[in-house]
Parts: structure tokens; sequence; C-alpha cells
């Protein structure tokens, strides 16, 4: 009989195990192949480009004295005098930012980036037409992506053709020097269009700048890379205070790090990881335990073939050829599974992934090897228990004896490790949601639903005149309560940060963040006052803080925030205010003392905050509404937009879509697909419990019929299955206890806003795990207890 | 005792019903010793378990001390197998997983007794079929005749009223056979009522009343003659 018959007999004659068996290990490889997508997406990101190992990028950052780390952009001048300094570097720069194209009478807002001509020669795009270096050596070339080109030019070849491209208000026409094919979606440094960055790159400090270098190897990188701190020296950075210089970090990273440099990104997909592959191990598990469980049912089998003469290495290749096969259809399984599942996985998980049968990319390697792996491991155990039977003992007795105790203890272990996984998982989940949950509903220190913020306010195109009248304009507006505007907004905004010296105070003064905020600005976020006065300039006309030469020798108004207060040492609010402290080289009075307000990701600390008050709002203000009905507000803000402003596109969004696009939209997709896969795990371990018990029963009618006729009620035997089935599962939160605890703890963590890390989620996770296993059996449990003894004892 | 009215049990299956017992009218008072005989697929099984109550009748009255049990609920059933009820098979139906006295401690498990009690019957009781030395043994590790004095040990250990032995020389040698009916009828002399099923007319000569079946239905009844 050949492997294929057998395993067909097999698979038809015991139908549910065939399905548990070939089902639990599709499952666990579909979840495996959608997360391996995941994980192969995310960390190739910026390898899809030819080259992308010579890619080197310049990363600056600089860091306060208790404050968190932040990027900053490089400066324009640095790829010039990184040449003359290391004769033979090449690179290019870019800088990115947000334009609009004219099609027609509507504006559309597109990504722009000015790059020098040899960024293309670092970046090797795949071109659809032209040249995209020779497009860039005319001032008014444009390159622009394949799906630009057909949004305006439809199928018709765009070389040639002119767009009109609105940048910081002003129109200015482009012609089309090539365009690039449709891009991968795991590219860090792309965009929309591409224009010249001109040489010298003047008014341009300050912005997104990009410096990229390009290195033969990781040798000639680390020769620069060591020189570094004396060439920051040899070409400060003018804007620096002296003082600041110390602070500022100047590094070059290779290209294929950048996407996952922060810590919890990289962690995200870490953990994504190990689900796919725990969910894979969970269904490997599986197959073993069921296949062992029904050695002793292919005992007679395997005797017979002993005894007409197979040898034990041919009853290992047997075997491991039915693992193959089984392995086989349960991969192909999956793998129609997770084509099924994946637009839904993307659409939840905000992931773009695909899967590619040709290609570079293609799955089926990667398949090919998973099968003979994931057969190996599944197929060995039972190969190697089977074939060890000895053919005389095995036809002699009834049934097999003895040597089945060390599998069934075997099989407990597994089931062990299967729920302490499921259990463990089920308690991140239920932590991850929480802090999820909470971090998206805590209080920020102010009132974050009806508020919507115009970043487009504040931008250079907008003048000082336009913005009084949009201002005006917008205050009256129906559905409008309160408006206010203010360099500093919700996620960021324009702010410095210097330190502030308390008159008398010793030790290291703290480094404050200081915003401009204009008129009623915590009126409108809805602001608690702890102490003091908020701004007033109608009563007090020298809240108002002036700029220039004179202005800022005069000692000026600040309301601080709880945080200020207590850096600066007060012990109360009440006692900061009416003090005079000092900022740099100009005095401030502290009149008001406001709760902590978190602008900043719910990871990062809260920030100590100074405000001063400015009727404009400041430096390239946002400008604040508070509204009743979000919507209707903002059709109306945007059409007063279009007849005040009509050159620069209106870019205006609610508070809490802006926290959610910037701060949670990533935690929650990366927690949505934690969940799916915890949840699956759970699952997978259900399977193999369901088959366990499937099996375990029907070896143990005999037994239970005994037990029955020796006066055991159907409750008698039901605790006594129920109680065998899940006592592993029990046991298997002391293993899933300390993972979930110290997982956990390291990932919370990671946020300075976070939850307290309950014993309620264990208990909870543990007890629905205990009530999922329980409901999973007593279903055969049940079946069994009532069966009449008498028909039990009449099977043997 | 026990009696059986116009008792029957009919299988069905999905082709077939199948008339296991027909008619059966049998009274067995307390003290006898009654031995079951009749060729193979005559029924004699299906009576025996239908007296232990692990099978149920489909037509008739089963009177158990004067109490209707035909149709009692299942937990009172068990209840009754509990506490007067003692089983011997052919098969011993020991339980691999267990030691011998495990196996015996079995008849006292779904009883409320003190430990120390239970452990001091589960002794006394393997020492009066003198299988004591057995104990921490597994049953595959023993003889037949072993095997089978353990079986009687887990019957008696819970002192029935009512030993049901379903041919439980049947898989036994003559003298391991000899020893396990001198058990029985030291356990019948002891009070113990007694029903057995077998093939041996030797054994069923040590009987007080022998019943002969046929086809489900019970053909004589006769009483050894003192």
């Amino acid at each position: 009989m050949s492997i294929a018959t057998s395993l067909y007999r097999s698979l038809t004659r015991h139908k549910l195990f065939a399905a548990l068996n070939i089902g639990g290990l599709a499952l666990g490889i579909a979840v495996f192949l959608v997360l391996y997508l995941f994980v192969r997406f995310e960390t190739g990101y910026d390898r899809v480009l030819p080259g992308w190992q010579r890619v080197w990028m310049v990363d600056r950052s600089l860091q306060f004295p208790g404050n968190p780390r932040v990027e900053i952009p490089s400066l324009p001048t640095m790829l010039g005098q990184m040449k003359a300094d290391y004769p033979g570097t090449t690179g290019a720069r870019f800088l990115q930012f947000d334009a609009a194209v004219q099609n027609g009478t509507t504006l559309v807002a597109q990504t722009m980036a000015q790059v020098d001509p040899a960024y293309f020669r670092l970046f090797q795009f795949p071109v659809l037409e032209g040249d995209p270096a020779t497009a860039l050596a005319r001032p008014d070339g444009i390159v622009i992506t394949a799906p630009v080109a057909r949004s305006y030019f439809g199928k018709a070849s765009s070389i040639g053709r002119t767009l009109t491209v609105v940048i910081d208000g002003k129109a200015q026409i482009y012609r089309i020097g090539a365009v690039l094919r449709p891009l991968p979606g795991n590219i860090s440094y792309t965009s929309d269009l591409f224009t010249a960055l001109a040489p010298d790159a003047t008014g341009q400090r300050g912005k997104g700048f990009r410096t990229f270098l390009s290195f033969p190897d990781a040798i000639a990188a680390a020769r620069v890379t060591r020189d570094l701190p004396a060439f920051v020296k040899r070409h400060p950075d003018p804007d620096f205070p002296v003082g600041m210089v110390d602070l500022a970090q100047t590094r070059i990273v290779p290209l294929a790090s950048v996407h996952l440099a922060a810590d919890n990104v990289r962690t995200g997909v870490t953990v994504l990881g190990a689900v796919g592959a725990v969910a894979l191990l969970l269904a490997v598990v599986n197959y073993v335990n069921l296949a062992t469980a029904r050695a002793g049912l292919r005992a007679r089998e395997i005797a017979m073939r002993k005894v007409v003469g197979a040898t034990r290495r041919a009853l290992v290749l047997q075997l491991l050829g039915e693992a193959l096969v089984a392995v086989t259809l349960a991969s192909l399984t999956g793998l129609a599974l997770a084509e099924i599942a994946l637009p839904f996985i993307s659409a939840i998980g905000g992931t773009d992934l695909t899967i590619a049968y040709l290609g570079a990319n293609s799955i089926l390697p990667p398949l090919a090897l998973l099968v003979a792996l994931v057969s190996l491991l599944a197929g060995f155990h039972p190969a190697f228990v089977l074939s060890r039977f000895q053919p005389a003992g095995v036809l002699a007795a009834a049934r097999t004896s003895g040597g089945d105790r060390a599998g069934a203890r075997l099989r407990k272990v597994l089931v062990v490790l299967q729920f302490g996984i499921a259990i463990a998982l089920m308690i991140c989940t239920a932590v991850l949601v929480a802090q999820i949950r909470h971090v998206q509903n805590a209080d920020l220190g102010f009132a974050r639903n009806g508020l919507i913020m115009a970043p487009s306010y504040g931008v250079a195109a907008v003048d000082a005149s336009q913005r009084r009248e949009l201002f005006a304009a917008i205050r009256t507006l129906p559905g409008v309560t309160a408006v206010t505007t203010s360099g500093i907004a919700p996620t960021g905004g324009s702010y410095s940060i210097s330190a502030m010296h308390r008159a008398g105070a010793t030790g290291e003064p703290p480094m404050i963040l200081q915003a401009t905020i204009g008129d009623r600005f915590f009126e409108t976020y809805g602001v608690k006052l702890l102490a003091g006065r908020l701004f007033d300039p109608q009563r007090f006309p020298t809240d108002e803080t002036r700029t220039g030469t004179d202005a800022d020798k005069r000692e000026h108004m600040v309301v601080v925030n709880r945080t200020t207060a207590r850096r600066l040492g007060f012990a109360t609010p009440a006692a900061a205010v009416g003090q005079s402290v000092s900022e740099g080289e100009r005095s401030a009075r502290i009149v008001g003392v406001v709760a902590d307000m978190r602008f900043a990701t719910p990871r990062e600390p809260l920030n100590a905050v100074s405000y001063s008050y400015r009727d404009d709002g400041g430096f390239s203000p946002v400008l604040v509404v508070r509204a009743a009905d979000t919507a209707t507000v903002l059709a109306r803000m945007e059409m007063v937009w279009r007849r005040i402003v009509p050159n620069v596109p209106f870019a205006a969004l609610t508070v809490d879509q802006k926290l959610y696009d910037s701060f949670y939209r990533q935690d929650v997709q990366r927690s949505r697909l934690f969940t799916i896969g915890a949840i699956l795990a759970a699952l997978i371990g259900c399977i193999g419990l369901y088959g366990l018990a499937a099996f375990d029963t029907a070896r143990r009618v005999q037994e239970i019929g005994i037990r029955k006729v020796l006066g055991a009620s159907t409750g008698d035997v039901l605790r006594l299955l129920l109680g065998q089935f899940l006592r592993p599962v029990a046991l298997a939160n002391l293993i899933a206890w300390p993972i979930a605890w110290v997982a956990m703890s390291r990932w919370l963590g990671g946020f300075d806003d976070r939850i307290n890390l309950s014993p309620l989620y264990f208990i909870v996770a543990s007890a629905l795990a205990l009530a999922i296993a329980a409901a999973t059996v007593a279903g055969q449990a049940w079946r069994v207890a009532r069966a009449e003894p008498a028909r039990a004892l009449r099977q043997l | 005792m026990i009696a059986l009215h116009d008792v029957s049990r009919r299988y069905a299956s999905d082709e077939v019903e199948t008339t296991a017992l027909a008619d059966i009218d049998l009274t067995v008072d307390a003290g006898e010793f009654v031995a079951i005989m009749g060729p193979s697929g005559c029924g004699k099984s299906t009576l025996l378990n239908v007296l232990g109550t692990i099978d149920r009748v489909s037509g008739g009255r089963y009177l158990f001390e004067g109490a209707d049990i035909a149709k009692a609920p299942e937990a009172e059933l068990a209840k009754l197998r509990r506490d007067r009820l003692g089983f011997v098979f052919q098969s011993f139906n020991l339980i691999d997983e267990l030691t011998i006295a495990e196996n015996v401690a079995l008849g006292l498990a779904y009883r409320s007794i003190p430990a120390k009690e239970k452990r001091d019957r589960v002794a006394a009781a393997m020492d009066r079929v003198a299988i004591g030395h057995r104990r921490d043994h597994y049953p595959h590790q023993l003889s037949g005749g072993q095997q089978q004095r353990a079986a009687i040990a887990r019957a008696i250990v819970g002192e029935p009223k009512l030993i049901l032995a379903d041919e439980p020389t049947g898989n036994l040698d003559t003298e391991n056979g000899a020893q396990v009916m001198d058990i029985l009828s030291e356990l019948n002399a002891g009070g113990a009522t007694i029903v057995m099923v077998t093939h041996s007319p030797a054994h069923a000569d040590i009987a007080k009343r022998t019943v002969n079946m046929l086809d489900g239905r019970i053909l004589s009844s006769a009483r050894r003659a003192a």
C-alpha cells in the first residue's frame, strides 16, 4: 500500500482527526504566512530599490536634559561640506513638503519633494518613461509618479506636458520630464512630485531637510563616522547657541535601519512576528499530539508491516512522507485562507500586503521551506514513536499498554505549553486593548472632543491680513463657540526650549518648553486654571509679549503649567503666582498656573510649558476652533477659507482625528493584528484540546463504563473528565502569568500615561481560557459520561 | 430481593430490531446463588446487565427490594449500583492505568468514607481473595487468575447485597476457575446473593438454582436438590 493510499484511507476513515489535524495546521500556517508577509514588508523597508546597501542618511537629533530626544533636520550646506572634507563622497538632498496641483479650478493636495538630480542615482526608482536625472537638470523640470500621471493625463504619455503646482501660495508651471512606475508602499523617502532643489537651497533652513550619502561599503561609512565629531566642530550649526552644541548629536545611519529605528516600531514588528511563529508552533504541537495519540490505534498496522518485512527506516520514511503530504495539504489550505483574509487584514491593520507567486518576492520558495521544516518538526516524533513498536507484543495484546503512558505525559506537557502561550497571549491582548483604549480616552488636560485645528492657517502663503480676516470670519460662523491661535498645537507645532531660572534656586535649571498663544487659548481648549489668572490683554496690556530689539528687555507675563511650577520648586501652584523667573536673557513674571495639557504622545512624559501671549498667536500659528458639530463647522470653515485665500489648500481636521493619526493609529492597527493572532492561536490550542479530548474519551470508554458499573453517576464522570482535561489548562497559568507580566510591564513602561497592570487582566484571561477549554471538552465528556455502561463494556 | 415481571429488551439499529430479552419473569430471593446458562447469544449477559441496571429494559417491571426501578432516573441507579451491587466480568475490566490497589479502591471511589477506612477495607478485600501481595502491580503484570481475583476484590470491597458475575471463570484455566468459584461460594455462605452467568455445568452445579435460557426467554428454572 503506497503512502498516498495509506494516508488517504487514514484521512477518510478518521474524518474528525483529519479535519482537526489539517484544519488546525492550515490555520496556524495561515496566521504565520500573514504575519510573515507583514514582517517581511516592515523589515524590507527601503530595501526594495537596487543599491540600497550603499545609501546612508545623516541623522541629527537634539536632547535637552529631562526631555525626550527629538529629531532635527539636516542642514542644506552639509552635503557640500562633506564633499569638500571627504573627497569622493557623493550624495543628494531631499526636502519634502505639501504642495497643490491646479486641476481646472480645484487644488489637489500632493506631496512634493525638492531633490538634487543625484537623488535618482542613489534611489534607483523604476522608470516608466523619460530620465529623472536629466528631467531635473532644467529648473522647471518635474518628475511624477505613474498614479499622479494617470490622474491628470489618463493613459496618454505625459512627457513634455505641463503641471501647475502651487507652492506656498505661488503657482509655478513645470514640464514633465520623467514618470516613475508605481512604487511599493515600503519606501521611507519618496513623494508624488519631484522638482530640482536650488544648489544653494537658501531659505530652506529649518524645514524637513534630509541629506543622503553614498558609500561603497560600511568601512568607508565608518571612516566618516569616526571623523563626524570633528566635522561638526569645523562646521557649527549657525542656529545653535554655544550652550546647545553639546546637546545635539549627528550620526550617519544605513538607510535600511531608518524605518525600524524607533523602539516601539521595532518591538511592534518583533512581537507580531513572534505571534506568527507561536501560532505555527501551536499548530505543530497539535499535529504531534494528535499523531502520537493515534499511534496506539495504528499499532497493529505498523506491527503487520514489520512482520511482512518493513525495516524501521522504511517505516520512518513512510510516516514522514505522510506528514509531508498532510503538511502540504495544510499549507495549500493555509495559503488559500491567507489570500482570503489579506484584504480584511490590510484594511484593519493599515497594511498593504499582497501574496506574490512569481518574481523575487514569490511566496513559493519560503512556503516550500516551511512545508519541509514543519513536516520534519511535526512528523519526526510520531514516526519515531510508531516505528519503535515491537510487533510480537502489539499483535499478542488486545491493546497496546504501558508505552502509551509516556506519550500521554508528553501530550499533557504539550497541552500545558500550548495553553500557557494561549493564556499569555490573551492577557497581553486584554492589557494592550485596555491601554490603547485608555490613551484614546484619557484626560489630556483639555476637552479633546469638539475641537478643530487648521494647520494651513499658519503656512507662509497666508499673510497677516488674511489671517486676521480668516479669524474674524470663522469666529462669527454659526456653530463656533470659541476660536484661538497658537504656535503650539496638539501633536506639535512651533515652540522653543530653554532653561528657566528661579531667583535664588540652586542646581540645574529645568528646561522649559516655551509656547506662544493667542487670544482665549485656555478658554477654547477648556483648560483648568489652578492659581492666579489667565491672560487678559484688555485689562492687562502688559500681557502682550512684543518682539523686537527693545521689547525683550521688559519683563513679560507668562502662564505656566503645573509641571513647570513643580520643576521650578514651588510647593503649590499658588506659590508660583507673582514670582519672577528668567528665561535666557529675558525676565518673566508668572501670572497664572494651569493644569498640564498633553499635546505630545502618551509615550512621553508631560512637558513643562511656559505660555506667552501674542495677539497673532506667534510663529506659523495653528487656528483652533471649538464647535459642537465639527463636521458642519469644518465645511463652513472651508467655504470661508476659499473665499479669503483661494490659492492655498485648506487643511483642517478635528483634534481627535489628528491625535489618532499621529499617536494612536499605529498602536490601534498593530493591536488589532495582535488580537486576531492571539484569538487564532487560542483557537488552534482549542482545536488541539478538542482532538485530544475526543481521542481520550474514545480510549477511556471502557474505564468510564467500569466506573459507572461501580456506581459513578453521570455527574461524577463529568467532573472526573473535565477535571483531568482542565488540569493542564490550569497548570498553564504558571507559564502564562510570568511571561505576560514581564512582557506587559515592559510594554507599558514605554508609556508615560499608562494603566496599572491589574491582576484582574490575569484572572479574567485565565478564567476565560478555562471556560473556553471546558466548553471545548464538555461535549465529549458529556457524551461519554451519559453512555449506558453495558454498551461501553460491550465495545471491548 | 429482586423480581422481573414480563421484562423485554430490544435493540434497534438502522435496519433491524433485535429482541435480546422477551417475557422474562424471574424472582431471586436474598441469599440465593443463581446460575444462568444457555448457548451464546441467548440473552444471558443482557439479563445480567439488566439486573445490574447497567442496561435499561424496553418493557416490563423490575422490582428491587419491592421498588420498581425500571424507569428510575440515572442518578438513582448509580446510587443503587454504588451501595448494593457488585460486578465481576469475564474479561476482568481492570483499568490498565491503575495499580491493583487503586483498581480495588475504585469500588469505594464514589462513597464518602474516611480515607483510612477506605485503605483498611481495600486491604481486607485484597486479603480475602489472596491478592494483597500484588497491590502495587499493574493489571498487565498479573496472570488471568490474579486479575480476576482482583476484580472480585473490587466487587466485594463495598460489601454489596447482590453480586452479579458474568462468566467469571470464562477466561481462566481449571485451577484458577475453581479458586474463583470457591471465593464466590464463600461469599454466598457469608450472606451475599449471587447471580452468575456461566457456560460450565460444573460451576452451575455449585449454585443453588440454575436458570436455562434460549433465544431471549427463560426455558426452565431448577433448584438443586439439597
